[in-house]
């Protein structure tokens, strides 16, 4: 059930009984008070009358013998008081009716016999009409009769039918109101809900960017505002994953160029070197490249190899001497670079830090292959490191062709290369800067570029000597 | 080198050098002269420039990318024959959609490549219409071979066959290859009927240019 007609339902239920109990409660509070004035202005009534019965009685008896019994007046005495409103019976000492102004009851009723000399009176309903019985003695000469006074007092309860019968009215106006009010109500609430609803629904479909408008800031306007909050935090969570999925087929897409270009050769030259009839240059130029492309595709591999290992393996973290670190992987290049004629400068004082020896290693060793492939022969390579407010930088700077600066924020990608023939006769796979990228990021290390094309290139490895612990 | 031999001018626009020289050792082999550029800028020079007959375009070049060359080949209506190692079909359709007229991906068979060449060549009129070697001419149009000036009656077989090795001067192609190409289709035990074929041929003509080739096939040489 909609939340709207709950809201009506239940101020409808609260309506009525409050309705029904208000009714109750005061009608009968009412009814009551003026009953209580009716039998009070009956009792004077009755008051007056055995008054005025004894004036009678006193009169006649006096003037007619005194065997005369009381009974003997009664039928006088109802005839004469007995009125449209007011009837009158009279009882015998033993509860038997003498007399009686009042034929409705006649031979049903038997009065309670009076013992005390007080009144008493009773309500009682006959033929759907409501009557009050007032008793009492009328004591005269040492006898007595029961006097009963009959009052109808119908219209007093008639008076609590109509009431009630205006209350069902009054409140039948006021249902109508008040469902229109609370129907305008319930919209009210439920209009910036609904808004919600359709918002999610859109939000759900794809639609990301959708927002909920804000219009109060009451309990629902904090909730639309927080479900836009969610709702961002979605957006860029998809937002995200979308960039690394297509990150992903990036990479995939970039595998697949660099696989089949080296194998359309291989395959290409080899097919065509069966099928040609021997000519020593054809056979030179295609041996030569399916040779080189192999070897090419090795590179790639072994380059790939590091890359996932890298990921895979979990980091061995444990102090290590900065100075050792650089001058092994210098060890290790050294060829290359001799063969260039290349010099390479250490400059730094000796700290230790926190890193996995092998894999850090190996970053520095892409990063000096990269400075030592740039470099013009003969040319200067420093390193220096140095350690301030708990950071640690290794720079490497190089006096090389450089990097434009459009491709800087691409290079740390797989298979990405600045140049890409020149990439490809010095052997690069364009993984190596992607590999180094992998391994500061395990250590929460940063890499910065700083190149000028034509002048060189410094690359600046920061590391939080605190973070890595 | 232009002279009756070659068949059509083909522009390479190709960044990987190895898959440029073999594309060139078989656009020879074919019979075709080609001109060559190794990124985007030198080819738009070239597209400028010169005026092939068809040119095969690399998609991922240094430069400006082989999307990027489209729209200019297609202002001259050049055919053009994309190689791209980009296999999805959005790049295909890429391709297709901006101008390209066919497709190969990497890696390519040889035979593909210069098949693909010469039935597009065919297709936008570009082709010669006669070809041949020695003293023999193929006349495409009216499906007529001539040795010295006289008319050999060869059967569509025959003359398929001779087409196909024409187009493919200089390469060993295997009994299978040539069922496949020329009968269509590809069934084991039936290539008797290449080599019968074959025979016919080399006598009709009164040729020694077809060679078998040890264990593979045969192969027009010239």
């Amino acid at each position: 059930m909609k939340l709207k007609w709950k809201i009506y339902f239940l101020c409808l239920l609260i309506y009525i009984v409050s309705i029904i109990v208000t009714a109750v409660v005061v009608t009968s509070s009412s009814y009551n008070s003026m009953i209580k004035k009716e039998i009070q202005r009956n009792l004077n009534a009755q008051a007056s009358i055995k008054k005025s019965s004894l004036l009678y009685l006193l009169t006649n008896m006096k003037d007619s013998n005194s065997s005369a019994r009381l009974e003997d007046y009664s039928q006088a005495l109802v005839d004469m008081f007995t009125t449209k409103n007011v009837y009158l019976q009279i009882y015998s000492p033993q509860g038997e009716l003498i007399a009686d102004g009042f034929y409705l009851g006649q031979g049903k009723s038997k009065v309670d016999i009076v013992e005390t000399s007080s009144r008493d009176y009773i309500l009682k309903t006959i033929d759907k009409k409501h009557y009050l019985f007032i008793n009492e003695r009328l004591e005269y000469g040492g006898d007595y009769v029961i006097l009963t006074t009959v009052n109808d007092v119908s219209q007093i309860q008639e008076q609590k039918s109509n009431m009630y019968l205006s209350f069902l009215r009054a409140s039948l106006i006021g249902l109508v109101i008040m469902s229109l009010l609370v129907i305008m109500l319930g919209q009210f609430i439920t209009n910036p809900l609904e808004r919600l609803i359709t918002t999610s629904k859109k939000i759900s479909q794809g639609n990301y960017s959708h927002r909920v408008p804000v219009q109060s800031h009451d309990e629902i306007g904090m909730l639309s505002l927080q479900f836009n909050t969610m709702a961002e935090e979605i957006e860029n969570k998809i937002k995200e994953l979308e960039r690394e999925a297509q990150n992903k087929q990036e990479f995939i897409d970039n595998l697949t160029h660099e696989l089949r270009t080296p194998l359309t050769s291989i395959i290409g030259y080899s097919e065509l070197l069966l099928a040609i009839k021997y000519d020593e240059k054809k056979f030179t130029t295609g041996l030569d490249f399916i040779n080189s492309e192999g070897k090419r595709i090795l590179n790639m591999v072994n380059g790939l190899m590091d890359l996932i290992l890298s990921r895979m393996e979990s980091l061995n973290i444990s102090p290590a001497s900065v100075k050792e670190i650089i001058s092994s992987a210098c060890e290790r290049v050294a060829l290359k670079a001799n063969e260039k004629l290349i010099e390479i400068k250490i400059e730094g004082d000796d700290f230790p830090i926190p890193v996995d020896e092998t894999l850090f290693t190996m970053a520095i060793i892409n990063l000096l292959d990269n400075a030592i492939k740039a470099s013009p022969a003969e040319s200067t390579i420093k390193v220096y490191y140095s350690q301030s407010n708990n950071m640690a930088n290794i720079t490497i700077n190089d006096q090389g062709c450089g990097i434009p600066q459009e491709h800087l924020h691409k290079i740390t990608e797989p298979f990405y290369r600045v140049d890409k023939s020149r990439s490809r006769q010095q052997g690069g796979a364009g993984l190596g800067l992607a590999l180094v990228k992998t391994i500061l990021d395990a250590h929460h290390a940063s890499i910065a570029f700083d190149s000028e094309p034509g002048k060189g290139t410094s690359v600046t490895i920061s590391i939080n000597l605190e973070d890595v612990k | 080198m232009k002279g009756k031999d070659i068949m059509a001018d083909i522009l390479i626009i190709e960044d990987e050098e190895p898959i440029r020289e073999l594309i060139k050792m078989h656009l020879s082999l074919a019979g075709h002269s080609y001109v060559e550029a190794a990124d985007g800028m030198q080819g738009l020079e070239l597209i400028k420039k010169t005026n092939p007959d068809l040119i095969l375009l690399d998609i991922m070049l240094p430069g400006l990318d082989g999307y990027e060359l489209l729209p200019h080949i297609r202002s001259k209506a050049i055919p053009v024959i994309m190689i791209t190692a980009k296999s999805s079909l959005s790049d295909r359709i890429k391709g297709l959609n901006l101008g390209a007229d066919d497709y190969i991906t990497k890696p390519f068979e040889c035979l593909e490549i210069i098949a693909r060449i010469n039935a597009l060549l065919r297709r936008c009129g570009k082709t010669k219409g006669i070809k041949g070697f020695d003293d023999i001419e193929v006349h495409l149009e009216e499906r007529k071979v001539f040795k010295a000036g006289k008319e050999v009656e060869l059967t569509p077989k025959e003359f398929d066959l001779l087409n196909f090795f024409i187009d493919h001067k200089g390469i060993a192609i295997s009994r299978e290859k040539l069922l496949e190409v020329v009968w269509e289709y590809e069934y084991e035990g039936s290539t008797r009927t290449v080599d019968m074929h074959v025979q016919k041929l080399r006598s009709k003509l009164n040729t020694n240019r077809i060679v078998t080739v040890y264990k593979i096939g045969y192969r027009l040489e010239i």
